[in-house]
């Protein structure tokens, strides 16, 4: 049995698919966007975070008969209205532990997965025939600055997201955070445009606004806090032929 | 908010009604009329009192009453001294709540026709005290009432006033004025906690009949209710029970007939709405549901949350109303039932008890701990233990109980709306009543299981302290012992924090609590023990306390003078995994059984409510608690960052509401231990 290793579980959050849902945030991320509001999911240990009113161990090991017990009791409670949600991190750098879970939970459930979409794409399909919905956390599509922001170019999430879209798996949507700057550009907003066109089982656009939020978890794991260098953004950075061309979900 | 309404709600706010207030006179003591027949001395009290009312009727004003006398604290002054010796236990009639549905349809004077035609029928000597007696009480509420409306300030004041509650009421206004004023008049000796009941079901009769007639539409009707929610809260300080706010003025909404249809009507819709607009404290409103409650009704309900009064509190139909059924509650007497002035619940026709009794969860735990740790027992020797130490303080409950030779004084004027009294010529309290039960309430579960919990999994399990060692820091109240009790507080096994263990700790709790109390039949009426999740006023009590005997540092990490949880709730200074978790633990329990009631007591912070959906997700939180099998459940909104500003500044938070246990109260006006046991609260977040 395979164990994962987990640095949150969120009961009752509402954000992260339809109904209420159980999020459990798989730790181990290959990206590093510097306005992360998760930074102790990067890491692929547990790491401990030293807070001005004590500390916390973020990352637990569970095996994936323990996450299904916990989990299977909750969801009977919320019935059709709700599910869990993989979320991270990146969920695909421990995808074996989630499709151990997901077969002990047997297709009972409403299941969703929140993936930036980087990694291997035989992983992202496994998954995502397992799973009813995807979000995928898109940021900057355009190689140069993508690269820059989240150190990798995008490339690999583009592929692996054109490609399961030809196979008609899975309904899935985009979610991008706003970030004032990075990734609310005009050339941002084009690719996105550009790649999103053609797609066929791209279901909506929502769109995240940033706020400055996390800093203290940068200073608990001893970090420079890279995610409140921004300004919180006033005016509504997106441009009409994307609202005219999707449906969109934007949160203010 | 119509401007009417608007101008009620600022002068309450400033304090306006209180200038009518009168001290009593220094001769109001003096040749007094003493009796020695209770039921008398009881309706010669009353009398006095009202007549020294003073009416106060306001230009415009559509719901008439006002107090005007002082808090009450003296109890059956006109008792002969000698009578008086005998109660041992003298206290007030309350968390009873009269049939208002007859109060409304026959009016004093159908009472009193009634009354008299019965009393020309018997020749019993006790009977016809007994409707001597309700005749003179029913008619000094007709004088008083007549000497209210003599102070009327114009015609449609006056005709209001020499209808109801003289006469039945006809119409949805002559209800609320006719609710208001008898209200008045039954609390006016200091019979508190008498509760609204089953509001919306025994006045939509009323406003249905204004509504097809056209005399009224739902805003207006709305009005009418805003204005009489107002008017409770203009003397509600004078009925000051516990602590301010504990006054009892607590009404249901929802549930089933006694077929068990649904019974949801617009005004159902109404009361939430309303409360919701004002944002007083009074009434508190309770909401009962099941897996059926429609959508809109929930999301009613969920605004009133938002609003952060602490209430609806929700009751569980399809959990509550088998398990009154098993204690022995006729079923449609079940289906009827309401909650006195917190959650414990109440049939119609019962002259039950329902917080009479507690038992020191905590403190039975830990004495079965320590003593058996000392002996060097095995951790099913505590369990053991565990059910020896209550059955002794249970033996403490029977004592108090057997010394009380009679607890109440009987109350003709409620007797007169109650069940049937009136029609077998006999007092509730002589056996007029139909159910005479105990409620016992079980304060610290929590606390104790996790207690338990620990000192199974790391005393004897994992044997990573020894029982020596624990005992020791429980003698030092944890001196020298901080990192071992912060570890205890961060891991150890936790109710509500997916812990198998800790949640059979918790129904081993519970299981012997109810062991212990079913089969058990003290005073002379042989009474039955309902069992009970609710703390009330315990978190407090408990833990504040100079009794060597008392509750001091326990093995789940608490300090001495630390807080327990209150009802159902995450221990103090622990955090949950979350709500589904807390509804997965308590949901555990066995509810067939501990059926006096007691709340899953929930805070949400204030972020919570900033989320757009955060409605939605209220509801969905609402169809978990049902579909997970709980009880009862109280959603509060909490922001400690705010509390503790307004420990600082009061003066600027005068109208701060909070959840204090079965009813919610100004913060500012809580003694501060209560203060600090909520600030001291978990908040779960969006």
């Amino acid at each position: 049995m395979s164990e994962g290793l987990i640095f949150d579980i969120a009961e009752g959050s509402i954000h992260d698919g339809p109904g209420l849902r159980i999020t459990v945030f798989m730790k181990g991320c290959p990206l590093t966007c510097p306005w992360c509001h998760s930074p102790e999911g990067r890491s692929t240990q547990p790491v401990l975070m030293r807070f001005p009113h004590g500390e916390r161990l973020a990352g637990k090991y569970w095996t994936a008969q323990e996450l299904a017990d916990y989990l299977v009791p909750r969801l009977n409670m919320l019935g059709d209205s709700g599910g869990v949600t993989f979320s991270g991190g990146e969920p695909l750098m421990q995808s074996s532990f989630i499709l151990e879970v997901l077969e002990y939970l047997g297709g009972k459930y409403h299941v969703m997965l929140d993936s930036s979409g980087y990694g291997k794409y035989t992983d992202l399909l496994a998954l995502a025939q397992q799973c009813d919905l995807i979000a995928f956390g898109i940021k900057l599509l355009n190689a140069e600055p993508a690269q820059k922001f989240t150190g990798q170019d995008g490339g690999c999430i583009c592929r692996n997201i054109a490609r399961l879209d030809k196979t008609g798996t899975v309904p899935y949507y985009f979610r991008m955070p706003l970030v004032p700057g990075v990734t609310d550009t005009e050339e941002n907003f084009r690719a996105l445009y550009e790649f999103a066109a053609p797609l066929k089982n791209l279901q909506y656009l929502e769109f995240l606004p940033y706020n400055q939020a996390a800093g203290a978890k940068y200073a608990a794991l001893n970090l420079p806090d890279s995610a409140s260098r921004w300004a919180n953004r006033s005016a509504d950075p997106i441009p009409d032929y994307i609202k005219n061309s999707f449906e969109i979900i934007e949160h203010k | 908010m119509t401007p009417g309404v608007a101008s009620i709600l600022k002068k309450l706010r400033e304090g306006f009604y209180h200038q009518f207030r009168q001290e009593l006179p220094a001769d109001f003591w003096e040749n007094l009329p003493y009796s020695s027949l209770p039921e008398e001395a009881s309706m010669l009290y009353r009398k006095k009192l009202l007549e020294q009312e003073k009416p106060v009727v306001l230009p415009g004003e559509k719901i008439i009453f006002l107090r005007t006398l002082p808090k009450i604290t003296e109890f059956a002054p006109l008792l002969d001294p000698q009578v008086k010796a005998q109660y041992d236990y003298l206290r007030p009639l309350e968390n009873l709540t009269p049939d208002w549905a007859v109060i409304l349809r026959d009016g004093i004077s159908g009472r009193l026709k009634l009354c008299r035609e019965l009393m020309q029928k018997t020749s019993d000597p006790e009977k016809l005290a007994y409707y001597r007696i309700t005749a003179a009480e029913l008619e000094n509420i007709t004088a008083f009432a007549l000497r209210y409306a003599a102070a009327a300030t114009d015609e449609s004041q006056k005709a209001l006033l020499e209808k109801v509650p003289i006469h039945p009421a006809e119409s949805f206004h002559e209800a609320l004025q006719c609710l208001r004023f008898m209200t008045g008049c039954l609390r006016s000796s200091d019979m508190n906690h008498i509760g609204f009941g089953r509001f919306d079901q025994y006045m939509m009769p009323y406003l249905q009949r204004d509504l097809d007639n056209g005399t009224l539409t739902l805003e207006s009707a709305g009005e009418l209710l805003a204005e009489f929610f107002l008017s409770l809260n203009r003397d509600s300080d004078l009925y000051v029970g516990v602590q301010q706010g504990d006054n009892g003025q607590s009404l249901m909404l929802g549930g089933c007939d006694k077929d068990g249809n649904c019974v949801i009507n617009p005004l159902t819709y109404m009361v939430l709405e309303v409360s919701e607009e004002l944002g007083v404290i009074d009434p508190k409103i309770n909401l009962r549901i099941d897996k059926s409650t429609p959508q809109d009704l929930l999301l009613c309900a969920a605004r009133l949350t938002r609003r952060g009064l602490g209430f609806p509190q929700y009751c569980n139909d399809e959990v509550v109303i088998p398990g009154l059924v098993e204690f022995g509650y006729d079923l449609a007497d079940a289906r009827d039932y309401t909650v006195a002035a917190c959650w414990e619940f109440v049939m119609p026709h019962g002259r039950d008890i329902p917080n009479l009794l507690k038992l020191n969860l905590p403190l039975i735990a830990d004495r079965a701990i320590r003593k058996t740790l000392k002996a060097g027992g095995s951790f099913e020797d505590i369990l053991t233990q565990l059910k020896v130490e209550m059955t002794s303080e249970r033996q403490q409950l029977q004592d108090l109980i057997d010394g009380l030779k009679k607890l109440f004084l009987p109350d003709m004027l409620f007797s007169s709306f109650f069940s049937g009294c009136l029609e077998r010529g006999m007092d509730l309290h002589k056996g007029g009543g139909k159910y005479y039960n105990f409620g016992c309430h079980g304060p610290g579960a929590v606390n104790a299981a996790n207690a338990l919990a620990m000192v199974k999994a790391w005393v004897f399990d994992e044997k990573r302290l020894t029982a020596e060692r624990l005992l020791n820091a429980l003698e030092n109240n944890w001196d020298g012992e901080e990192d071992l009790r912060q570890d205890i507080l961060h891991n150890a096994p936790q109710a509500g924090n997916n812990s198998d263990l800790a949640d059979e700790m918790l129904q081993i709790v519970f299981d012997t609590f109810c062991d212990v109390l079913t089969g058990w039949l003290p005073g002379e009426r042989q009474t039955r023990v309902r069992p009970g999740t609710g703390s009330a006023q315990n978190y407090v009590f408990l833990t504040q306390n100079q009794d060597a005997n008392g509750l001091h540092a326990t093995a789940d990490g608490r300090r001495d003078g630390d807080f327990i949880g209150s009802s159902l709730s995450v221990a103090p200074m622990t955090r949950s995994q979350g709500v589904l978790s807390l509804f997965h633990t308590f949901g555990k329990l066995d509810y067939k059984k501990l059926v006096n009631g007691g709340p899953i007591t929930m805070e949400l912070a204030d972020a919570y409510f900033k989320d757009p959906e955060a409605l939605e997700k209220t509801v969905l939180l609402v169809r978990s608690f049902v579909n997970s099998g709980n009880q009862q459940l109280q959603l509060n909104t909490l922001n400690p960052d705010r509390l503790r500003d307004a420990q600082k500044h009061p003066e600027n938070y005068r109208d701060l509401v909070v959840r204090v246990w079965g009813w919610s109260g100004y913060f500012v006006e809580l003694a501060k231990p209560f203060q600090d046991q909520i600030i001291g609260r978990q908040a779960f977040g969006a």
